[in-house]
């Protein structure tokens, strides 16, 4: 079921309608588990079963460690971790590994016809966020987490792992920042106004620029792209970049605006990544309940920054290549995940060696080179053969043109021009001029909402689905 | 706040729709998909009394209609019959007759177009609203004014806004590109497809074909040139002869294809270049001469 579906507006509204009336407060979360499930399952009934069997693993092993024997606590959060793991290298990486490893070309068919199933990547992380809060905190925290009741924490787990908002595509969501908000929910507490731009700017974000410009990153295919100029392939490479941003950004807002009318808070999941300075940055503003997440249960276990230089420059390789590899099972992603870990570890060496005064056209340099280097990276996404990049990168040099595609170059340019405006208006969020003019920002909501309306693109799966 | 958004999005959707009732014949599509959309809804919406309507894929879009007149040309860019034979079906009025090209018949039908086309609550819209037309999109009209400009600045001819659908280039690649694309056509074709599949998509053809004949469409095969490589490779002729088997030559007619195919070049194996498809399009206007009334 997609957000931008009448069948989901539909399952949204019956819900919220069921939700808030007051005779149905007490069954607020089971309404919601309802329509998760209802949700997930829309096109493929069979998934119930996946899904149901990871929240019931998550369930029985994380009751186990708050309430079971304090000696096996450390094996209990132990087995759920890997089982989540087995299901998410079972489900995603298996074809992979057998691919690689075995020269039994059987072996790898087989694997690789295992469906993979939509989300999975991210509700076996939320459960493994369950496992690792409840092993670490304090007794208190803990029995706050998972409450006494077993069929109180079942719900209370099945609601968390399926929440349907940002089931299938994020947010990731961590047990000790969602649990906490589950309670009474009343109407008059909804911040329609925030609920509305979040929503309507996802929307535009996915609808109009992201789904518009997909008609044009298409021709990123090989062998297509192969005589194309080297300006067009710059502009469509820009528009690529572009339409990852505004796919997902637009789908987390989506996911954020709708959980909030539902009264749950989601953190936000990408912060204007464009105007990142540096590597480091950038990881701060995209995708961020995903580099949190590694942040927290990955690289500050291995260590972070505190074994030496050199294990921080292990354990930041460590982290975004498994990083890169959570995207997809291709090892274009494992490289893409290489790929910024050398440029954090990198940029980490120069940042410690050398100091340079920040002055305006530095930090605006800084600017356009982290967002080039992040831009032809996506290429590993668009392009999973790595010999293809190749060729894209050959075509880049050897095509060079005073021609360019005329009627490509300038959809590009004009699908593209709002997410600039976006971090442009950003930048200037600070300025008497902005803060004069914001009070009209109603009119950029009317023209995104008329856009909508009048202007979306032929539908297209979130690109993060696929993960 | 929310109230002033939805209040300036009703007044431009209101000042959009007027000029577009104004202005009926305006009409721009940005790419191959909207224009897929905007041929299905002209011929949904707009389009009465045409008694011959072709389905196909990009390779028969490059069939130049100018001189048959009495044919509607549903043959839609990367995607294939189904798609043109559900739209064919889903209308109340048929045609006289279909003309289905079975090069592309092992292709899928588009759900997601289905969707788009065939919404019941959208038909409605877009039946009595312009504006929520694949060709009437604001940005569209936007982007033509700017591609001219710049175009024009550049020295690089682009037609005049509202003029012209998206340029899309019918002369052959360079040599080594076309080559490459050749050997992956070769090697794509040169195994026959899964038994299932083509027994899946013959029963579905079966089924659109039984459909429209209760209704009283003629139903046409004919099939347009490929390069010479390709003609005899395993899933040319699996698929080719899955038509000829279950639709057979004694209760259906086959345009037979040119006698001079190996004469006919193409961009990259199986779309004509322009000068081929203007060949084309005489032979089959001759071929198709006793279906026009």
């Amino acid at each position: 079921m997609l957000f931008n579906s009448f069948t989901f507006v539909a399952l949204v509204l019956v819900t919220l309608l069921l939700y808030y009336i007051p005779k149905f407060r007490s069954l607020q979360v089971q309404i919601l588990i309802v329509a998760s499930l209802t949700f997930y399952t829309w096109h493929n009934p069979y998934l119930l079963m996946l899904l149901l069997l990871s929240a019931g693993i998550n369930i029985l092993t994380s009751y186990k460690v708050v309430y079971g024997p304090p000696n096996r606590k450390k094996r209990n959060a132990t087995l759920g971790v890997l089982a989540n793991l087995f299901t998410l290298a079972f489900f995603k990486y298996s074809g992979l590994i057998a691919l690689t490893f075995t020269e039994n070309e059987a072996v790898g068919e087989f694997f690789l016809s295992i469906p993979l199933p939509i989300g999975i990547s991210f509700f076996t992380f939320q459960g493994i966020s369950l496992m690792v809060d409840v092993y670490k905190n304090s007794e208190k925290d803990r029995t706050d987490l998972v409450p006494k009741s077993l069929l109180k924490h079942a719900q209370r787990t099945l609601f968390f792992i399926s929440f349907f908002p940002q089931l299938v595509a994020g947010p990731i969501v961590k047990a000790h920042d969602f649990l906490p908000q589950i309670k009474d929910k009343f109407l008059r507490d909804i911040d329609w106004q925030r609920c509305f731009r979040n929503i309507v700017l996802g929307y535009f974000l996915k609808m109009v620029i992201a789904d518009n410009l997909k008609d044009y990153t298409f021709w990123i295919s090989f062998p297509y792209f192969i005589d194309m100029d080297t300006i067009t392939l710059l502009t469509v490479l820009f528009g690529y970049s572009i339409q990852i941003f505004a796919d997902f950004a637009g789908y987390s807002l989506i996911a954020i605006g709708i959980s909030r009318l539902f009264g749950y808070n989601l953190r936000d999941n990408f912060n204007f990544p464009y105007i990142s300075k540096s590597f480091k940055e950038f990881w701060k503003r995209w995708h961020i309940s995903l580099s949190s997440f590694l942040q927290e249960y990955l690289y500050y276990p291995l260590g972070g920054n505190r074994k030496g230089k050199y294990r921080t420059y292990i354990n930041l390789m460590i982290t975004m290549v498994l990083g890169g590899l959570w995207h997809g099972a291709a090892w274009s992603y494992a490289i893409w995940g290489a790929f910024h870990g050398v440029a954090l570890a990198v940029e980490r060496l120069i940042t410690d060696a050398v100091k340079v005064r920040q002055i305006w056209i530095l930090r605006f340099f800084k600017q356009i080179m982290v967002f080039s280097m992040v831009t032809f990276a996506w290429l590993l996404f668009k392009l999973p053969e790595f010999s293809h990049v190749i060729e894209y990168f050959k075509a880049m040099y050897t095509n060079a043109s005073a021609y360019f595609n005329v009627d490509i170059c300038t959809r590009v340019l004009i699908y593209t021009s709002p997410v600039i405006l976006y971090h442009l208006i950003y930048t200037m969020r600070d300025t008497a001029l902005w803060k004069r003019l914001h009070k009209f920002d109603f009119v950029l909501y009317g023209i995104m909402l008329f856009l909508i309306i009048t202007n979306s693109g032929m539908p297209g799966e979130f690109i993060y689905f696929q993960f | 706040m929310i109230k002033k958004a939805v209040l300036i999005s009703l007044l431009l959707f209101s000042g959009w729709t007027f000029i577009l009732l104004k202005k009926p014949q305006i009409s721009v599509t940005q790419n191959v998909w909207q224009e897929n959309v905007s041929l299905a809804e002209h011929y949904i919406y707009d389009v009465k009394d045409v008694p011959n309507v072709i389905v196909g894929s990009s390779l028969s879009a490059r069939i130049i209609m100018d001189s048959l007149p009495e044919f509607y040309n549903l043959s839609l860019g990367g995607q294939c019959i189904y798609d043109g034979l559900e739209i064919v079906s889903n209308r109340n009025e048929v045609p006289k007759r279909v003309f289905i090209e079975i090069n592309g018949l092992e292709k899928e039908l588009d759900e997601t177009f289905k969707g788009v086309i065939s919404h019941p609550l959208m038909r409605r819209l877009k039946a009595s609203v312009p504006t929520f037309r694949a060709d009437k999109q604001p940005l569209a009209f936007i982007g033509n004014y700017a591609k001219y400009f710049i175009a024009t600045a550049h020295e690089k001819f682009v037609p005049p806004p509202g003029e012209g659908a998206n340029v899309t280039s019918h002369d052959a690649p360079k040599e080594s590109v076309f080559d490459k694309i050749l050997a992956m056509k070769i090697a794509g074709r040169s195994k026959a497809l899964d038994q299932e599949l083509i027994d899946d998509r013959i029963a579905q053809l079966g089924s659109y074909i039984a459909e429209l004949e209760a209704r009283g469409v003629e139903i046409i095969f004919f099939e347009t040139p490929i390069h010479a490589d390709l003609q005899q490779l395993a899933m040319t002729e699996q698929i080719r002869d899955a038509a000829r088997n279950n639709f057979s030559l004694k209760k259906y007619t086959y345009i037979p294809l040119p006698a001079n195919i190996e004469a006919y070049q193409t961009t990259d194996g199986t779309h004509m270049t322009a000068d081929d498809a203007a060949m084309f399009s005489h032979f089959f206007k001759l071929q198709v001469a006793p279906y026009i009334d």
